[in-house]
This record gives structure tokens, sequence and C-alpha cells, in this order.
């Protein structure tokens, strides 16, 4: 009888012990998922829309941190290498969201109307071009530079952050040279591959918050 | 060409310019003033920007005058003056001449280092060249720390001379001319960036034997901005990554300042390594100084090579800069 209970005791403790190991695994799981987890957010874009990132699960989405004032970021809009990004992308059912997080006053802010001229003039072509003037969207990704670029997956993963390519510089002519990250982890996931280059330090002007 | 101010130690130049301040009677204001965001310049020009930081006002200025009249090849662009000026007012045919790009700031503007930091652009140097003639790589002094965390570069305020060593070809004739020419791009930046460019050429004449030494390089020389970090190569300097730390360590033989270190500060060369923002920490100990460096949160595998410059200085205001380039050991292995 004693020596049952002491089994039993012993199963408990195993079990318990096993249950904890198992349980931290899992935390520890779960917090490496959410460090990948693109979080949340609302945002009106210049025609007056909410998006909201969760309502986009189930689509790869890709934020692009903009400033039309900043020098290395009209390397890649008189290039046109980033429109050119805009349109393959979006036809391939990517949802492509530029994000102004300069503050009102400081270089890259325009209201909603003057941002759709330049965008129109610029011949833009991203799904929506969002207004954060009090900059909350840009500090709770990180936003560092313009352009400063991210690439979310369906489940809402964040499988690519970082620069746009490997070229630090404003030279427009630099972009035909370049390794473009953004284009090489969309290839990539949308072929069902892992991202080779999943993060790198992001490279532009910095966010005018 | 012993007295080329290329490749000095500034652990020994600063010992040279408290002499040359008369020690005590003035501060020098460069050491003390370099990490204010924006280095004072009242914006009255060139020659006043520059006699605030050279103790040899009188000389300093009239050296700007005849220098400016009679060779530099200057340039002006938006919140930026470039300007081209030698070592030497001429070239001897076979001897190596230092040449830098002088890059003048606009007050509240600042160009970067050959590493950005957390944004901007490194300023490029092409040089051009008669034929037969080569350039070492550029050669760039210490920066200073612009911005707030968590967005930090490194940058020059007020001015810089980034610099090459020129070699001419052996042959040249005596008599004749040499023409160094270059192209210049940079972003100079202030609450804005502006892209800049400027074609820079200097023309010097070839003498036979021997050249003078030019009196405004001379009057730059033993600034902080045309001053190089010590390159000799140190022994006994390591760096671990334990977890998201790396601990650089310098034995004290390698660099003495750091046993009365006060301030000290790592530029990181490469991108993704350091977190460029974050508070540097600092340990000496009788054997040496410790310096404990936040892994960048960029850096996707433990980075390989810790190469920058660590800039040491102590309370009384001497200070080393020394060229890191070692090897980063991983002991956090798991």
């Amino acid at each position: 009888m004693r020596s049952n209970i002491r089994t039993w005791i012993a199963v408990v403790l195993v079990a318990a012990a096993a249950g904890l190991i198992i349980g931290t695994a899992f935390i520890t799981r779960t917090a490496q998922a959410d460090d990948a987890l693109a979080p949340d957010f609302t945002l009106t874009d210049i025609h007056g829309t909410q998006y909201r990132l969760a309502d986009l699960k189930g689509k790869f989405v890709v934020l692009e941190w903009l400033n039309f004032d900043c020098p290395f970021v009209q390397k890649h809009y008189n290039s046109h290498n980033m429109q050119n990004l805009q349109r393959t992308y979006r036809d391939k059912g990517v949802v492509w969201l530029s994000i102004v997080s300069s503050a009102a006053g400081k270089e890259g802010y325009y209201s909603p109307d003057a941002l759709n001229e330049i965008a129109q003039k610029r011949e833009a072509a991203p799904t929506a071009i969002l207004m954060d003037s009090d900059g909350k969207v840009g500090k709770l990704y990180g936003a560092r530079t313009t352009p400063h670029m991210f690439v979310i997956d369906p489940k809402g993963e964040i499988v690519y952050k970082g620069a746009i390519d490997d070229r630090r510089s404003t030279n427009p002519d630099d972009v035909k040279e370049a390794k473009n990250y953004v284009a090489a982890a969309l290839d990539e996931v949308l072929n069902g591959k892992p991202v080779t280059v999943a993060a790198t330090q992001p490279y532009g002007c910095s966010v005018k918050y | 060409m012993k007295s080329e101010p290329s490749g000095n130690s500034i652990g020994g130049t600063a010992a040279g310019l408290h002499a040359g301040l008369h020690a005590g009677r003035h501060t020098c204001p460069w050491t003390c003033d370099y990490r204010m965001k924006n280095p004072p310049n009242n914006g009255k020009g060139w020659a006043a920007a520059i006699t605030r930081r050279v103790w040899a006002v009188p000389v300093a200025l009239t050296v700007m005058t005849a220098a400016a009249a009679a060779q530099q090849a200057s340039a002006h662009a938006p919140h930026v003056e470039a300007r081209l000026i030698a070592s030497r007012t001429a070239v001897v045919p076979g001897a190596p001449i230092t040449v830098g790009v002088l890059l003048r700031m606009e007050k509240g503007w600042h160009t970067y280092w050959r590493n950005p930091g957390d944004a901007g652009m490194a300023t490029s140097i092409v040089w051009k060249l008669p034929a037969g003639a080569r350039a070492d790589s550029l050669r760039w002094p210490v920066p200073e720390l612009i911005g707030d965390p968590p967005e930090v570069t490194y940058a020059y305020g007020d001015f810089v001379v980034l610099q090459s060593v020129i070699h001419p070809p052996s042959g040249l004739a005596p008599g004749s001319t040499f023409t160094i020419g270059c192209t210049a791009s940079w972003l100079v930046c202030s609450r804005i960036c502006l892209p800049g460019t400027a074609e820079l050429a200097l023309t010097l004449p070839v003498h036979a034997t021997s050249a003078p030494a030019d009196s405004l390089w001379k009057a730059l020389a033993n600034t902080r901005q045309c001053m190089f970090p010590n390159q000799a190569p140190r022994t006994g300097v390591t760096a671990q990554l334990h977890d998201s730390t790396i601990a650089l360590r310098v034995p004290l033989k390698e660099m003495p300042v750091a046993a009365r270190a006060f301030r000290v500060q790592f530029f990181a060369a490469d991108e993704a390594v350091i977190d460029h923002s974050a508070a540097q920490t600092f340990a000496p100990s009788p054997t040496g100084l410790t310096v404990s460096l936040r892994l960048s949160s960029f850096a996707t595998r433990p980075p390989q090579r810790l190469r920058g410059v660590l800039e040491v200085e102590s309370s009384t205001k001497e200070r080393m800069d020394t060229e890191i380039d070692v090897p980063i050991v991983n002991v956090a292995k798991k």
C-alpha cells in the first residue's frame, strides 16, 4: 500500500515535471512566434478609408514607410523601382500599404489631399497610403528609416523586415545593380519557400516622428 | 614625409595639442565640444569657423586668404562647401602626398562617416588622377554621435577632411603641373536630408626635390576633424559575444589612457553589429578596459568581426582613438 502511494506520488511528480517542461517549451515557442507576429493596427488612408491589419489575414501584406521628400525614397520613386514593385506584387494579390509617419510640420508630412496629388504625380501604385501622423504605428513597428520595409505573411507573421535593397545610396542608377530584399522575400513566400534573408538593417532618412 | 599629418596617433597629438595650447590657459574646443549636436559655429563664414578651432588664429586667417586665392578648388552646394586641399604646395615625382576633401557644413547640418549608423549615407570620394598615379583608400577622421536614441548616426558637424595618400608617378617632369581631381558625393542632413555632389580639381606644380608644407593643411592638421584613429596593430584586444552583449577588451599597455577612462565611445564600422544608440558601459581594471556593447537587433546571426574605432577620453581631456578589428568569439554557444 505504502509503496503504491509512493509510486503514485512519483508518477504525479514526473507528470507535473513533464507538464512544466512542455509548458515552458510551449511558452518559449509562443514568445518566439509573438516576436514574429505583426502587431495589429488601424489607420486611415488618404481617401478616408480605414485599414485594419487583422482584416487582411489570409493575404500577403507589405508595409512601406514613406516620406516623399527623403532622397532615399526619391531614389526608388525616381527610378520607378517602388512603383514597379507595387504593381508587380499587387498583381499577385499582395496588399501594399505605404505608411507616412511624419509628424505635422515635419519633412514628409502632407495633408491627405496633398499626399494624393503627389502620389498621382509619382504614379505610385500602393493599395493605400496610410496617415500615421502621431507616429504610433511607426513606433509600434520600430520603423527607423524611410524606406523601411516589412513583409507579412497570410498568418500575420513578419517574414521580412529591413532595407529595400543592399545599396545604401541615394543614386537611382544603383537600383539596377542592387539585390532587392523585398522582391526576393516576396518571390520566395509566394512560391511557398522560406525567406532566405529575413532581416536586414534598413537604410534611409530617419523617420520624422 | 615625416611631417605628414596622416597616420598621426591622436594620443600623441593630444599631448602636442596641450603643449600648443599652453595647457591650462585654453581648453581645446574640438575636444570639449564635439559631442554637442550642433558644434559651435556662428555661421559667419569659413574663417570664423576655423579660427574657433585652431589656436594659431592669425596664421590660419592668413593661410585661408592666400590658399583660397591660390589653388584650392572649391564648390558651393546647398549647406556644404567642398574644397580639395593638399598637405604640400607642390608635388615631388614619386613622393606620396596626402590630399583631402574638406567639407564644411552649415551650422546644424552634418555629413556622414563610413558607417553612417541608423540613417544617412557615407560620403564617397572618387579620385581622378593623371596616368601612372594611384590613390590609397580613403581615411576617415573620428566622427561624432548625432541624433537621439533609438536613432543615432555617426557623422561630422562643422567640418571634416576626408583624406587619401596619392602616389604620383616618378617620371613627372619638374616644372610641369600635376592635377588631382575628384568627385565628392554626400548626403547632408539636418531635419531634412539633401544629396550633394562636387567635382573638384587641384593643380600643383611639380618640384624636383622638395615641396613645402601647405599652411592651411598645417592649421587644420591637429583638429579632430582631420585626424585619424591610431592604426598601429594592437595585441591582446578581444571581443566576446555573450547573449546580446559584446564585450570589447583592450589591454592597458595598448591604450594607457584607458586607466583613467572618463568617457568611452565605440564607433562600429559595420552595420548590424552593435546597437548604435544603446548606452555603452565601460569598466577600467588594473590590466585594461572592458567596453560593453549591445548586439544590434538587426544582427540575424552572430557577427563574426568587430571593426571600428574606440575612443577613450580621460577626465583631463587626454584622448586616444584606436582602430579595432578583431574576431568576435561567441562564448554563449548553445
